[in-house]
C-alpha cells in the first residue's frame, strides 16, 4: 500500500504486513490517500498536531465498482522504485493466463519474465540472469521451500489459491535477502478474510482444490485452510483393479502429490498480531508386486511462526521461528531384500527484523537472522529380511548460518533515491568457518516526470549446494553444506537502465547486467554422487560470468494488458580445473535470444482471452561427437559404439517456440462466482526438442560360423513432449 | 465424474504419445579421431592388444559386411611392445579371435603373462603414423569368492538366491568388479557393477542376488580384482551411454600418446565360481 501526504508529496510504502510510518511537518490538517494496486484508493482528512495511528482497509476494487475505481497506476509505482530486476505477479494475473493441463503455476508464469528461462518443455525450473537453479531462493512466507517441484518439476509446489503474490528479484537485491546467488523468488500466502467465510476451488483435469477462509472465533483471527490433490492414482487404481485376473497385464504404478498449506493469524492487542503458516507437500510413486515392491516418495514441510510488534509509530518489528524440511525416500523391496535410500534436508532459523522510519524520507531496515541446518546425504539401509545381511551408509552434517544487515532508503536533491544495504553472512560448519560482507545498492534517478535512470550492485554468497546428476529437476537433487572442502559460492552483480512511462499506461524497461560468479560448483567427470561419503572430494570449483540485456514493453492497466519481454543474455563459466582444462564453457540453459509475448483482453463482464508466444534459442546439450569399439574383458559384452564426448554442451538444439491460448468464461450464480477456464497449450501443436538423442542400431551376422552384432545404423533422435493440449477447469468461488 | 477424468487422462496420455519421436538430421561439432588401446594382462593367458581407431559419431558404416567394419576400425602397422623387467614382448599383429568368449585382439604374443604381482609392465606403442603411445600398470592378486550360499525363499520355495562370501584386505585400497551370468557365460550379465572396498566396515563382504534362480539354473559368479585405473575406466565408459537425463563423462584412459589417444592398458585378475542350483 501506497500512502501519500497529498499536500506535501511526502510519500510512504507499506511493508508486506502493512505497517507504514510517514513523517511530515505539523499541519492543521492533513491529507492523506491510501492506494494499491487492484485496490480502491482512500482519501482521508485529518486534523490535529500530534501523532497519529490511522488503520486503512482498502477495499479491492471488483468488476462491479469499475466505473468509479481509482487505483494505483503501477506504471508510476515501478518507474519511482528503487528496486532493479523486480519481477511481481499476483494469483489474479496467473489465473487468466494459459497453464499446462490446466493448472495455473505462479512459477511458470515467472517464466514469462524477462531475464528468467524455463527448463525443459512444461518444466517449472527458473533459470535467472545466467544462473543455475540451485541458485533461486524461494520463500513462502520467509520459510524456505527446498524442492519446489511436483512430478519432477512438471508442476510447483505452489497450489495458486492460498497464494496472494510473488515477488522475484533478479538483481540489486535488497539486504533482507541473502544465501543464493541468483534471485529470490519471496511467494505470500493470503491471509484469511476477515469478514466472513468463503470457500474458493476448482476442478481440472489433472487435479481438484479447494481453499476455506474466513473469521476464527471473532474477526481478529482469521484462517485459510487450502488443499489440492491429483487423481492419478485413483485412475490407475481402477484401471489396476479391472485388470487384476488378467495374468498378462503389468501393473500400472500409482503416483499421486498433494499440499496443504494453512494459515492463521490473530491480532493479540492493537500492536501484537502472531501468523501462524504451514505448508505439507507431498508426492508418492508406488508399484506393489507379489516379488518386487517399489515405494517413493518426497516432499516438503514448512511451518512459521511470527510475530508482528509495533514499538512505536515509527518503528515496526517482525520476529519469526522457522522451519522447513524437504526429504526423499525410496524403499524396495526385492525377493527377501530391503533397500532404502533417502536424503534430507532440514533447518531451524529464528529471525528478527526491525523497519525504523527515524525522519522524512528514510526507511531504516535492519535484522539478524540465525539457522541451524541438518543434512543427510544418501542415507542407505540394506537388510535381507531375516536381518542376517545388512549394510548401512550415508553422510549426515550439521552448520548454522548467521546473517544481520541493515539498509536505508533516502533521497537526495529531491530526484535522486537511493537503497543502501550491508549483510552480514556467516557460516560454521564443524571447524570450518566464513563470513562475508556483501554490499547491496540501488539507486534510481527521475528524469522528468515519465522517466528514471535505475543502477545496483548486489555481493551475494550461498552456503548450501545442489547435488544434481541430471538436467531435470529431480526429486533425488539433494542439498549439500559448505565445508572445508566444498567453499561457498559468491556473485557481484552490477546492472544499470532506465525506465520509461507513455502516458502513464505503458512501462518500457531496459536493463543491463553483468554478473560474476566464483567458487561455482560443478561436478568432476564420472563423480560418483551416490552412496559416497566422501561427497566433498566429487565437487569441481570454478567461475563464471552472465551479461545481458532485458527490455520489456509493459501494459499493466485496463482491459487490454501485457507485456512483451526479450532478453539477449550470455552465460560461461569455466577455471573448473577438472572439466575440460579449466577452460570455459556454457551451461545447457545459456539461450542467447529469449522472447516472450503475453496479452490478455477483457472483452466484457463474462469474457477474457489470453494468449502468450514464447521464443527461445535452443538449449545446449552434450552429444557425443565420437564413437569408439571397446570389447571389455571376457564375460562382458563388447560395446562397439562407445560414446566419446568433447567439448561440454557444444551442440544447440533447435530454437523453441509455442503459443498458448486462454478464454476465461465467468459466470455469476446466485451464491457466488464461477468460471470456465478452457487452455490450450501448445496451440500450433509445435515438436519442441525435449531431448536429442544417439541411436544405434545392430544387426547380427555370420560370419565364417560365427555369429556377430555389428552397428547397422546410426541416428540421432528427437523426443518432444507436449503436441497440442487442451484443458478446461472449472473455479468456484462463494 | 469419474469416468469424464478417467477419458480426459487418457485423451492426454494418448496426445502425448503421437508422433513426438522423430529422426533427425544434426550436425555435430568436429571430431578429432584418435587411437583405441585395449589390452588386459591376465596372468596365464598370452599377452594381447586390440588397437582401434575411433571414428566421428555419424562416419558411414559399412553394412551387410562385418569384416569391412572391422578392417575400418583396426589399425594395423603398429609396433607395439611390453615392457617386464629385463624382458621386451614384441606382440605381432596378428588377428586372435577368442571365440568362446568373442573377443578380438590384432596384436598378440605366444609368451604368457606372469604371475608376478610386484612388478610394473609397461606398454610402449609405435603408431603407423609416427606417433608414440605409452601406459604403465600392474597386476593385481587374486582375491578369491570365499563361498557361495544358496537360499531359497520362504514365500516361493521353488525360487532361490546366491549369496557371495568374500574377503578384503583392510590394509589395502581394493577396487572390484562382479559380474552374475545366468545359463550361460555369452549371456548379458544379469549383475554387472564396479565398487571399491569404502561399502564395508569389515573385511568380511556379502554380495546378492534377488530370488531369480530355479533348482538346475546354473549360475556364474565372477569376481575381478581391479587396478584402480581399470576401475574409473570402466566406471566411466559406464557412464558414456547417451541416456539424456544424465550427466555424460570423459572416459578415463591410462594411455598417454603423442597423437590422440586413450584406452586401458591394465593387469586382471578374477576368480569365477559355478553354482548349479539344488535344495
Amino acid at each position: 500500500m501506497r500512502i501519500e501526504v497529498t499536500d506535501t508529496h511526502i510519500l510512504a510504502v507499506s511493508n508486506e504486513y502493512g505497517f507504514y510510518s510517514v513523517t511530515c511537518p505539523a499541519a492543521d490538517s492533513i491529507h492523506l490517500q491510501a492506494s494499491g494496486i487492484g485496490y480502491v484508493t482512500k482519501l482521508m482528512n485529518l486534523s490535529g498536531r500530534k501523532s497519529v495511528r490511522v488503520d486503512i482497509a482498502l477495499e479491492p476494487a471488483t468488476e462491479m465498482l469499475d466505473e468509479v475505481t481509482i487505483t494505483t497506476n503501477p506504471v508510476r509505482a515501478k518507474l519511482s522504485s528503487t528496486l532493479m530486476g523486480v519481477e511481481s505477479i499476483t494469483t489474479k494475473e496467473a489465473k487468466v493466463l494459459p497453464a499446462l493441463f490446466g493448472e495455473v503455476d505462479i512459477l511458470k508464469t515467472l517464466q514469462l519474465k524477462a531475464g528468467v528461462s524455463s527448463g525443459s518443455e512444461g518444466s517449472s525450473g527458473l533459470y535467472v540472469r545466467g544462473g543455475a537453479g540451485e541458485q533461486n531462493l524461494i520463500l513462502l512466507d520467509e520459510a524456505t521451500v527446498y524442492n519446489a517441484n511436483h512430478l519432477f518439476g512438471f508442476f510447483s509446489t505452489f497450489n495458486a489459491d492460498p497464494i496472494r503474490d510473488v515477488r522475484m528479484y533478479k538483481g540489486a537485491f535488497p539486504a533482507q535477502y541473502g544465501g543464493r546467488l541468483s534471485s529470490v523468488i519471496d511467494v505470500h500466502m493470503k491471509e484469511g478474510n476477515d469478514k466472513k467465510f468463503s470457500a474458493t476451488g476448482g476442478i481440472g483435469l489433472i487435479t481438484s482444490r479447494l481453499t476455506l477462509e474466513g473469521p476464527l472465533f471473532n474477526e481478529n483471527t482469521t484462517f485459510i485452510l487450502s488443499g489440492r490433490r491429483t487423481y492419478v492414482d485413483l485412475i490407475t487404481d481402477l484401471i489396476n483393479g479391472i485388470k487384476k485376473n488378467d495374468p498378462d497385464f503389468q501393473k500400472i504404478p500409482a503416483y499421486n502429490f498433494y499440499d496443504l498449506n494453512t494459515k492463521i493469524s490473530t491480532k493479540l492487542s492493537a500492536n501484537d498480531r502472531i501468523f501462524l503458516s504451514g505448508y505439507y507437500g507431498k508426492d508418492a510413486f508406488k508399484l506393489a508386486n507379489p516379488d518386487f515392491s517399489i515405494g517413493f516418495d518426497w516432499g516438503n514441510t514448512i511451518g512459521t511462526m511470527r510475530w508482528n510488534h509495533i514499538f512505536n509509530p515509527k518503528c515496526f518489528a517482525n520476529t519469526s521461528l522457522i522451519f522447513s524440511d524437504y526429504y526423499y525416500n525410496i524403499k524396495n523391496a526385492l525377493g527377501g531384500f530391503d533397500f532404502s535410500l533417502g536424503s534430507k534436508i532440514r533447518n531451524y532459523s529464528l529471525k528478527s527484523d526491525f523497519d525504523y522510519y527515524p525522519a522524512a524520507g528514510h526507511e531504516v531496515k535492519a535484522g539478524i537472522q540465525m539457522t541451524y541446518y541438518e543434512f543427510t546425504v544418501g542415507r542407505l539401509k540394506a537388510a535381507s529380511s531375516d536381518h542376517t545381511v545388512s549394510y548401512d551408509a550415508g553422510v549426515y552434517r550439521t552448520a548454522m548460518e548467521y546473517a544481520a544487515y541493515a539498509s536505508d532508503e533516502f533521497s537526495l536533491f529531491d530526484k535522486l533515491k537511493i537503497n543502501a544495504g550491508l549483510r552480514w553472512s556467516a557460516w560454521q560448519q564443524r571447524s570450518s568457518f566464513a563470513s562475508n560482507i556483501e554490499p547491496r545498492l540501488g539507486m534510481n534517478y527521475e528524469l522528468g516526470s515519465h522517466w528514471s535512470l535505475k543502477a545496483g550492485y548486489a555481493r551475494m554468497n550461498q552456503y548450501v549446494h545442489l547435488v544434481s546428476s541430471s538436467s531435470l529437476a529431480l526429486p533425488t537433487d539433494v542439498w549439500y553444506p559448505s565445508t572445508q572442502i566444498v567453499h561457498p559460492q559468491r556473485s557481484d552483480q552490477v546492472s544499470a537502465g532506465w525506465a520509461g512511462s507513455i502516458n502513464d499506461q505503458i512501462l518500457v524497461t531496459n536493463e543491463y547486467y553483468y554478473k560474476w560468479m566464483n567458487h561455482l560448483t560443478d561436478f568432476r567427470d564420472n563423480a560418483d554422487l551416490f552412496l559416497n561419503d566422501s561427497l566433498d572430494m566429487e565437487f569441481e570449483f570454478g567461475k563464471g560470468k552472465a551479461y545481458g540485456t532485458e527490455i520489456t514493453i509493459e501494459k499493466p492497466m485496463g482491459d487490454f494488458t501485457g507485456w512483451i519481454a526479450y532478453t539477449l543474455a550470455w552465460v560461461r563459466k569455466g577455471d573448473f580445473p577438472g572439466i575440460m582444462n579449466g577452460r570455459y564453457y556454457s551451461p545447457k540453459y545459456d539461450r542467447r535470444h529469449d522472447l516472450k509475448i503475453v496479452a490478455s483482453y477483457r472483452i466484457n463482464k463474462r469474457w477474457t482471452i489470453s494468449a502468450t508466444w514464447v521464443y527461445g534459442s535452443g538449449d545446449l546439450a552434450w552429444l557425443p561427437i565420437g564413437r569408439a569399439y571397446f570389447q571389455d574383458v571376457e564375460g562382458a559384452p563388447i560395446s562397439p559404439v562407445t560414446p566419446l564426448y568433447g567439448d561440454r554442451n557444444s551442440f544447440r538444439m533447435p530454437a523453441y517456440h509455442r503459443g498458448d491460448l486462454s478464454v476465461v468464461m465467468t459466470m455469476f450464480p446466485r451464491w457466488g462466482s464461477s468460471n470456465l477456464t478452457l487452455s490450450i497449450y501448445n496451440v500450433y501443436s509445435r515438436r519442441n526438442p525435449y531431448f536429442i538423442f544417439l541411436v544405434t542400431e545392430f544387426k547380427d551376422v555370420n560370419q565364417n560360423g560365427i555369429q556377430v552384432k555389428v552397428p547397422d545404423k546410426i541416428t540421432a533422435r528427437q523426443v518432444s513432449l507436449f503436441p497440442i493440449l487442451p484443458s478446461i477447469t472449472y473455479n468456484f468461488k462463494f | 465424474m469419474r469416468n469424464t477424468l478417467i477419458l480426459s487422462v487418457l485423451a492426454a496420455m494418448v496426445f502425448s504419445s503421437c508422433g513426438l519421436n522423430k529422426d533427425v538430421d544434426i550436425d555435430l561439432p568436429e571430431f578429432n579421431p584418435g587411437l583405441i588401446v585395449e589390452s588386459y594382462l591376465v596372468p596365464g593367458e598370452p599377452y594381447r592388444l586390440l588397437l582401434t581407431q575411433s571414428k566421428s559419431y555419424f562416419d558411414p558404416l559399412p553394412v551387410n559386411d562385418p569384416l569391412a567394419f572391422y578392417q575400418s576400425i583396426l589399425v594395423n602397422d603398429a609396433e607395439v611392445m611390453i615392457l617386464h623387467g629385463a624382458d621386451t614382448i614384441h606382440l605381432r599383429q596378428q588377428l586372435d579371435i577368442d571365440i568362446p568368449n568373442r573377443k578380438l585382439y590384432n596384436y598378440f604374443s605366444d609368451s604368457i603373462v606372469p604371475q608376478d604381482f610386484q612388478s610394473e609392465f609397461r606398454l610402449l606403442i609405435k603408431s603407423p603414423g609416427g606417433g608414440q603411445i605409452t601406459a604403465t600398470t600392474y597386476i593385481p592378486i587374486r582375491i578369491p569368492i570365499d563361498s557361495i550360499l544358496v537360499q531359497f525363499s520362504k514365500e516361493h520355495p521353488d525360487k532361490a538366491r546366491t549369496l557371495v562370501f568374500t574377503t578384503d584386505n583392510p590394509d589395502t585400497k581394493d577396487y572390484y568388479r562382479r559380474i552374475i551370468h545366468h545359463l550361460s557365460l555369452d549371456s548379458i550379465p544379469m549383475q554387472d557393477y564396479v565398487t571399491d572396498d569404502a561399502l564395508f566396515s569389515t573385511p568380511k563382504q556379502l554380495y546378492g542376488t534377488g530370488y531369480d534362480f530355479e533348482i538346475g539354473d546354473t549360475v556364474y559368479n565372477t569376481q575381478f580384482h581391479l587396478t584402480k585405473e581399470h576401475f574409473l575406466f570402466i566406471n566411466s565408459f559406464k557412464n558414456s551411454g547417451s541416456n539424456p537425463f544424465t550427466q555424460p563423462g570423459i572416459i578415463q584412459s591410462n594411455v598417454i600418446g603423442t597423437v590422440p589417444a586413450m584406452g586401458i592398458f591394465t593387469g586382471l585378475t578374477y576368480f569365477r565360481d559355478t553354482t548349479v542350483i539344488s535344495k
